[in-house]
């Protein structure tokens, strides 16, 4: 009599305990798997960050005077400059050479994780910015299908001066004439063993502000 | 009957834990491994990148006067950045990358891949190294230049340095991230131009 009710009920804890585990244990994984995509997307993040501020900073190598001669390419990044009749290359020919500092700097820092980056292409190199509002504009002849796009003022040999970007939260209410340069970037998991748990694909932005140095005030 | 059918039913219970433990176990260290190895993994690579961008900010005024065309030192640099990267990067060994006959540690070909590090260090082994590549030959003058052009057409170099090898992890062996087990691949790289006084 008291052993009866037992069978049934040790079989029952059997199949509870089997379907706890079925249930834990994708659970478990599918967190695992979203952990790990959080991370890289953190060290995406970081890389994205460090090419922008590093191609804010390397415009000021050249003299704000300086451009590039007619037909010149971008260079190392090896889409620009595996081969010069490439149409995917950058040309920044009658460009401020600051631009394709800027250009190297970032696409030199950028290498790593290129398969899982899908690029907002923009134009290399635009002029005359505001934090108020004021839109940018691209200079004549630049690169559409660019990565990054910079913000960069110059002076040309004609003597035509093209403002960079204003930040007006420096020296309010004037602001200040700043290099900034940008890049947008979805991060896609599809092509990589976490597509199974990981169904987001996070936009990551990236924003630097350089300021001239002294020697170039 | 009850008593020896409890005994039975007893072992059979520990049996099946012991079962269902041996089952579970392996998939729980594994996830357990994985989310602490990831976040290790992580903070890591994020050490790297920050040090080797501020190597290159070094790299790039490193030269000894604005004229000078000297490269960087590899050795100075990764005496420069190895401190804060040993905070961070933990039971790995952080060296600098100099040319195998150079007889200093001036700019030198950096490694093709993390195995040539691990070839020539051993396991669980990052290389610093600096590599200046010249910009072309100017054979167009630049606008409103006159002759005798400027070497390079006024143009700076490039310089790159990167941080390359293996960086330990709690990756067992014989899963082939690694050569060995213990260890993952890392190569981070920041490029920018050199500082010069131009005009």
């Amino acid at each position: 009599m008291t052993a009866r009710p037992r069978r049934p009920a040790r079989r029952r804890s059997d199949a509870q305990a089997a379907l706890e585990t079925a249930l834990v244990i994708p659970i478990l994984l599918l967190l695992v798997a979203n952990f790990i995509a959080v991370m890289l997307m953190v060290s995406v993040q970081q890389q994205l960050d460090s090419a922008t501020s590093l191609a804010a900073e390397s415009r000021f190598q050249a003299a704000q005077t300086a451009f590039d001669v007619h037909g010149m390419l971008c260079c190392p990044d090896p889409r620009c400059c595996a081969t010069s009749t490439s149409s995917a290359s950058l040309q920044t020919g009658d460009l401020p050479t600051g631009c394709r500092y800027a250009a190297e700097s970032f696409y030199g820092t950028m290498r790593s994780f290129g398969s899982l980056l899908r690029w907002q292409l923009q134009t290399l190199c635009t002029y005359g910015g505001d934090s108020s509002g004021g839109g940018s504009t691209p200079y004549p002849g630049s690169p559409s299908g660019s990565e990054v796009t910079c913000d960069v003022g110059s002076i040309g040999s004609d003597g035509v001066t093209h403002p960079g970007y204003r930040d007006r939260s420096l020296d309010p209410p004037s602001g200040l004439e700043v290099v900034t340069c940008d890049a947008t970037a979805t991060l896609s998991f599809s092509t990589t063993p976490l597509a199974w748990g990981v169904f987001w694909s996070p936009t990551l932005h990236a924003h630097s502000e350089a300021l001239p140095p002294p020697f170039r005030q | 009957m009850v008593r020896g059918g409890r005994r039975w039913l007893c072992c059979r219970n520990g049996a099946q834990a012991t079962l269902e433990f041996a089952v579970v176990a392996p998939l729980f260290f594994l996830c357990l491994f994985g989310a602490v190895d990831a976040g290790l993994w992580a903070l890591e690579t994020g050490a790297e990148v920050a040090a080797v961008q501020q190597a290159a900010r070094d790299a790039a005024s490193a030269a000894g006067s604005p004229l000078s065309e000297a490269a960087p030192n590899a050795a100075q640099l990764a005496g420069d950045i190895a401190p804060r990267l040993r905070q961070s990067l933990f039971a790995t060994t952080i060296v600098p990358w100099c040319g195998v006959n150079a007889a200093g540690c001036g700019a030198a070909a950096c490694p093709a891949s993390p195995a040539e590090v691990q070839a020539r260090f051993g396991p669980r082994v990052v290389a610093i190294c600096v590599e200046q590549e010249a910009p072309p030959a100017c054979t167009t003058p630049p606008p409103g230049v006159a002759s005798p052009f400027p070497p390079a057409c006024g143009d700076s170099p490039i310089v790159t340095v990167r941080v390359i090898g293996y960086i330990a992890a709690l990756v067992p062996p014989g899963l082939g991230i690694g050569a060995q087990g213990g260890e993952v691949p890392s190569d981070v790289v920041a490029s920018t131009h050199v500082l010069r006084f131009a005009p």
